[in-house]
């Protein structure tokens, strides 16, 4: 798993905008910039709607005070779903929803789990981290099915 | 999803007695897909989120290039008694034979 201190390995995202889905590399996302990235196991699932996205999107004018440029929330699934999920949780301007359809990301960082006893394949551990040029600086991974200390008010008490 | 809504009361006419959307999602995307399009109780929002289905079925599709992992094929099917009696499945990219008329006109 990737720890504090470590440069994210590079990977590819997918974002949907105005001009259709775009591929997003990690060098991209995260040169020269700080950026505070929560991941989760899906979109329009229970806790992840009720409090893990409301957490980012309530707190994104406080965390953009503390120099945070990016605020990127990133699941397995498609960019389609996400851009759904991103319309119903109103986080447009304040949290980009960025598809992991893949799992190439968290699998990447070491961060993906089996759901399939969930009948939701492989998905993504339930995280948050802040990363400047591309460097981990805080991470805080969730115990299974825990919601502390991933949280958008977690994430701005340690920057 | 648009054309079976719409043909939901011929389908049902013509014996259909429950009419059912897959898709490799988890149920929750279903639901909220589902909630969106309007489906009510017409049509069963099913999540194949394993693709565990798909894969009996053999008609899975590797859609990583667009950063969607495995999906389902696009297709249509009439299935009595759990015998399959009509299967459309679309070309790559194509939507003509799986669509709710052709499945009525299959009836």
């Amino acid at each position: 798993m990737i720890k504090v201190g470590d440069r994210i390995p590079s990977a590819t995202l997918r974002e949907k905008t105005a001009e259709g889905i775009k591929p997003v590399t990690t060098d991209d996302l995260f040169k020269g910039k700080k950026v505070a990235l929560f991941a989760l196991p899906g979109a329009f699932t229970p806790t992840c709607s009720a409090k893990h996205v409301p957490s980012f999107v309530n707190n994104a004018e406080a965390l953009k005070a503390k120099g945070v440029s990016d605020i990127v929330c990133v699941s397995v699934n498609d960019a389609f779903v996400m851009e759904a999920w991103g319309k119903d949780q109103k986080a447009d301007g304040k949290v980009r929803m960025l598809a992991d359809g893949n799992a190439e990301f968290s699998d990447a960082l070491g961060l993906s789990f089996d759901a399939s006893g969930f009948g939701m394949g492989k998905r993504s551990q339930r995280y948050a981290m802040v990363v400047d040029d591309g460097v981990v600086k805080t991470l805080n991974v969730e115990k299974p099915g825990a919601f502390e200390v991933s949280s958008g008010e977690a994430v701005l008490k340690a920057l | 999803m648009p054309g079976f809504l719409a043909n939901h009361d011929a389908l049902k006419s013509k014996g259909i007695d429950t009419i059912a959307c897959i898709s490799v999602n988890d149920a929750f995307v279903m639901g909220a897909w589902g909630k969106a399009s309007g489906t009510g109780d017409k049509v069963m929002m099913l999540g194949d989120g394993n693709g565990e289905f798909t894969e009996l079925m053999g008609l899975t599709l590797d859609a990583s290039r667009n950063g969607m992992g495995k999906r389902s094929q696009r297709y249509a099917m009439v299935v009595e008694g759990g015998v399959i009696k009509q299967l459309n499945v679309e070309a790559p990219g194509a939507f003509d034979v799986s669509s709710a008329e052709a499945v009525l006109k299959g009836l």
